[in-house]
């Protein structure tokens, strides 16, 4: 788990100002919540699915609103 | 009416940030809470809102088929509401909308003669109509499961515009817990598309984002060009109208004629 990765996201979910500053100068937002050049490099390439594992869910087979309807 | 209680809510696409002020207050008042939230940040604001949560996920582990896992869902949020408990089930998304034990437990809850309550949440379809600045109300709108709308007889209608769900499992007849597009689905599924719209018409794949901040994955191609490598289990196929719709003149007429004398006249482009 990593709780800087964690705590930035929490915050751009709370927080629209910080949402503007991560489009328009996310090196300064990296460097505010000191985090890691992996973590970085999650978030510059938007790697959803990299931030998901690195959060620590690998305990949903299905890992987002694919509750799935049978064609019957 | 028997104590136990149901109320199903959703989280949205984001959590917290989708989940409405009322499924929260919910959440903290239950006595348990029941969920499938699959991210860890949502399952974190689930714990600080009420500490006896129970994760639904394990019941993709028991089983491989997706009907036997949706009912053992089903039956154990049933089983709260059997103890005589407020129970509060919680699914990613809109908790009706491509949740199958949600609508399970409501309806075997209100045959047992329980309260059973299903909130609105935010959905991947809301998520659309803002990301791709879409107003249904304008031309319609068609929504259908892929792999229903491939093997059902749909009037596909041209002018309004249409979209697909679930493109990551089309075709995939196995019904199966472990999520995969299907080759020979995605094909028939294209077939189908270019009887109706030219094979060079511009469609769209679009995925909602579920990370604060990140952009939606808007990818705009061919129809004929999309490739199984286009394609992830959340990905939604849209195709825009066509064609424009015909003005119904018979209609129109009757509507002007019989509208009292100093009222707009039709005014149907």
């Amino acid at each position: 788990m990593s709780d800087k990765l964690k705590s930035l996201i929490n915050d751009l979910g709370k927080n629209p100002g910080l949402q503007q500053a991560f489009k328009t100068d996310r090196d300064s937002i990296f460097d505010q919540y000191q985090l890691s050049e992996d973590d970085r490099e999650l978030l510059r390439q938007e790697d959803t699915e990299g931030i998901r594992r690195k959060l620590g869910d690998d305990e949903s087979p299905i890992s987002t609103n694919s509750i799935v309807h049978k064609a019957e | 009416m028997p104590d136990g209680r149901l109320t199903v809510v959703g989280t949205g696409l984001i959590t917290p940030q989708h989940i409405t002020q009322e499924a929260k207050r919910h959440i903290e008042l239950a006595d348990r809470v029941y969920h499938l939230v699959p991210d860890p940040l949502g399952i974190s604001f689930l714990r600080s809102l009420n500490s006896n949560l129970v994760y639904l996920g394990d019941c993709y582990q028991k089983t491989d088929n997706r009907a036997k896992t949706y009912s053992m869902m089903a039956q154990r949020i049933l089983q709260g509401v059997r103890e005589e408990l407020n129970v509060v089930a919680v699914f990613y998304g809109h908790p009706g909308v491509f949740v199958s034990p949600s609508h399970q437990a409501i309806k075997q809850a209100r045959k047992e003669g329980y309260d059973a309550t299903m909130l609105p949440g935010v959905s991947a379809e809301s998520c659309l109509y803002a990301d791709l600045d879409i107003d249904p109300g304008k031309l319609g709108a068609q929504n259908y499961e892929a792999t229903y709308f491939l093997c059902h007889k749909i009037n596909i209608n041209l002018s309004a515009p249409l979209t697909l769900w679930q493109l990551g499992v089309v075709g995939d007849l196995s019904f199966s817990t472990k999520i995969k597009p299907s080759a020979t689905g995605l094909y028939l599924l294209k077939q189908k598309l270019m009887k109706h719209y030219p094979d060079t018409f511009e469609v769209i794949l679009y995925e909602t984002a579920i990370i604060p901040a990140f952009a939606p994955r808007i990818k705009r191609k061919p129809l004929e060009d999309i490739q199984l490598d286009d394609i992830n289990e959340v990905t939604t196929l849209y195709l825009p109208e066509y064609i424009a719709a015909q003005k119904d003149d018979y209609f129109c007429t009757e509507l002007e004629t019989k509208t009292n004398q100093g009222e707009k006249s039709c005014q149907i482009n």
